[in-house]
């Protein structure tokens, strides 16, 4: 098969999982109650971690056993999985959307220290995975630029959150803790996973780069997701479109990571 | 065989599946650090050494069924 072609289908993956991001803006058109809106972005943040986490499983298990990938797949599925039932324990979020209590803050730390703590894990073994391979041939001054950028960008993500809750934290307010807890694995996540955004980049135009070009937009997403929440405000935009515009973000950081685990499928599968 | 062809063949080879950036340099730098040679001196004798340093490599990124499919191929081309 000519190579074009063969890049045909992952970029057909990649447009879908595009289009698929904008869904929940398509909520936001035709829903203009505020807590059926809740409701349809609960459901369908449910599906999507549902979806990521089962496109990741079949990365993994197409590797065998004691194989390096294998493992960091699982996990980062495994992050996405432990969302859906503290999701389904919470139900639909008012934030953004109208004013309630918020129900079981516990359960939505804890769920979030989880499943960073199992994300950061899981990138950390791509990483590792990508640098053992001897493919990195990145200088030396160049991997400390790129964590440097990395730290910055951490910085500016979590920055804000840390410094407003720290205090409390350290007061021992269980909520702030939970959420020091949560910006810091944040931060890290884009720390550890730049040596996957690297092999996104010197893998270009080979078949292998897709799933972690896709993994790399996966994690681009989720800053996405953080710089709305951090931001959204400052940047003037009124509650309901911070919350709609999260929504599109975390949509695009769950399908592309779907999209990543049935490209590493397809890789194997085509070389075959 | 004319120098320099051996390198070009196993690295069309690799760049369907490494690109062809990464299947140029993915062969310089195991042919410079294994055989301690230039890509474009390689004699088909060297292949097979060339391609056992290259195997942790593909197994990692492929699986080990996938990347050894693609050693087999390539060893093939070179008996």
């Amino acid at each position: 098969m000519k190579q074009p072609r063969r890049h045909l289908r992952f970029q057909a993956l990649a447009l879908t999982t595009l289009v698929i991001g904008l869904i929940p803006a398509s909520f936001a058109v035709s829903i203009a109650e505020p807590v059926r809106l809740a409701s349809a972005f609960f459901g369908w943040a449910n599906a999507m971690y549902l979806f990521a986490a089962g496109g990741m499983l079949v990365a993994a298990l197409t590797f065998d056993r004691g194989e390096r990938l294998r493992p960091a797949w699982l996990m980062v599925s495994a992050s996405y999985l432990v969302l859906v039932p503290a999701l389904i324990r919470i139900g639909p979020k008012a934030s953004g959307l109208f004013v309630e209590a918020v129900r079981a803050p516990w359960t939505d730390s804890a769920a979030s220290i989880v499943s960073g703590a199992l994300a950061v894990s899981g990138f950390l073994l791509l990483s590792r995975a990508w640098r053992a391979s001897g493919l990195d041939t990145t200088s030396p001054a160049g991997r400390l630029v790129a964590q440097l950028v990395a730290l910055a960008v951490a910085g500016a993500m979590a920055g804000p959150e840390l410094v407003e809750k720290l205090p409390a934290a350290l007061g021992g307010d269980v909520n702030a803790i939970g959420d020091v807890c949560t910006d810091l694995l944040d931060g890290s996540l884009f720390v550890v996973a730049i040596p996957v955004l690297r092999a996104a980049l010197v893998l270009g135009g080979g078949l292998v780069a897709w799933p972690w070009v896709l993994l790399t937009a996966s994690l681009v997403s989720w800053l996405g997701y953080d710089a709305t929440a951090v931001y959204g405000g400052a940047a003037g935009l009124d509650a309901r479109t911070v919350r709609v515009v999260e929504e599109v973000f975390r949509t695009l950081g769950a399908a592309f990571a779907f999209s990543a685990g049935i490209a590493q499928r397809w890789v194997m599968t085509e070389a075959e | 065989m004319p120098p320099g062809t051996i390198n070009a063949r196993i690295e069309a080879k690799l760049a369907p599946l490494l690109g062809p950036n990464m299947a140029r340099n993915a062969t310089r730098t195991f042919c410079q650090r294994t055989l301690q040679m230039e890509p474009e001196a390689l004699t088909p004798a060297d292949v097979p050494r060339l391609l056992a340093a290259l195997r942790p490599a593909l197994r990692t990124l492929l699986g080990a069924a996938t990347a050894e499919h693609l050693l087999d191929e390539i060893t093939r081309e070179f008996r």
